[in-house]
């Protein structure tokens, strides 16, 4: 084997290092259709609660930076009316149709994941309405064979929110709100 | 058979508390619409519905729309079509006869834009 040859080869290896490294870098999880639920129901009423099967979400599992998008618009409620009453007079969908969240896994490395559940804590900012808040909650994480599931559960008031509860009907809306999110993630090709 | 005044009363006291029952029962409990009976509000390929998105978001939301284009990848729950529009499913089992690479056409209630994947997002589609 000659010189330039080696040579060659040595570049080609770089060449490929290179590649593999930008694409781990790069490497994220994501899904188009997470679950994100509320439930601001009291007892002995019709219970208040909708879900949002369109929930975007997207996890860099070298960061562990993670942002979430959702339409206002598809949360649904068994409840045609309730529904209606919700974007029209409490969330103002036509006005502020997304919620967003944009944060961080603390310490989440994809190596510490298992089929088994983790805890971690979830750091970031909730922006609904327009309005943002800082969020600080548990999240438990794991993988099974190619998707990486996340849960989560922590509650909102609607003041934070500046969502404003006509008094009639006051005592039919639970004053903190628990969300529960639910999302499995895909590799991003 | 004569009824007195008072039964008469009574009766037709009844009769409208039934109906206005009825009516505000049906109004509380009113069922959602279901795609197939909401009016169309844009029909075309998914190529002209993504720069008529673009051009203005917040006119686009909550509408339903007819969009025609290709397959480009499928998931779980529904399939992309140009690379530009995802499309969730009604019915999940529609799909196991959905190919990549085929030309569809479809009916489905457009969310908004999801500027996080920069793609279109339509929810309750339906295969026509």
């Amino acid at each position: 084997m000659d010189f330039s040859k080696i040579n060659t080869m040595k570049h080609i290896l770089i060449l490929v290092a290179i590649c593999t490294s930008t694409l781990t870098t790069a490497q994220k999880y994501y899904t188009k259709t997470g679950t994100t639920e509320f439930k601001a129901s009291v007892d002995a009423f019709e219970p208040v609660e909708a879900k949002n099967e369109s929930t975007t979400a997207i996890l860099n599992v070298e960061t562990g930076e993670m942002a979430a998008l959702l339409f206002i618009k598809a949360f649904h409620f068994k409840i045609a009316l309730m529904q209606e009453h919700f974007n029209e007079n409490y969330m103002d969908s036509d006005r502020f149709p997304k919620a967003t969240f944009k944060g961080k896994v603390e310490g989440f490395s994809l190596e510490m994941l298992s089929n088994s559940e983790k805890e971690f804590t979830l750091k970031g900012t909730l922006i609904i309405r327009g309005k943002e808040k800082n969020i600080e909650t548990p999240i438990r994480i794991k993988k099974i064979e190619e998707k990486i599931v996340l849960i989560s559960e922590f509650n909102v008031s609607p003041q934070d929110f500046d969502i404003t509860i006509p008094s009639i009907v006051r005592n039919k809306i639970a004053e903190s709100i628990h969300l529960k999110l639910c999302y499995e993630l895909v590799k991003k090709k | 058979m004569s009824l007195s005044k008072r039964s008469k009363l009574l009766f037709i006291v009844l009769i409208l508390l039934i109906i206005g029952g009825y009516a505000s029962y049906s109004y509380i409990y009113k069922s959602h619409p279901t795609i197939e009976e909401l009016e169309v509000k844009f029909s075309g390929t998914s190529k002209e519905f993504l720069e008529k998105v673009k051009t203005d978001t917040t006119v686009w939301q909550d509408v339903i729309v007819e969009l025609s284009g290709v397959v480009t990848a499928k998931d779980e729950q529904g399939i992309m079509i140009d690379n530009s529009t995802y499309c969730q499913l009604k019915d999940k089992t529609a799909l196991g006869t959905i190919k990549e690479g085929e030309s569809i056409a479809i009916k489905g209630r457009m969310i908004g834009y999801d500027d996080l994947l920069e793609e279109v997002k339509l929810d309750q589609t339906i295969i026509k």
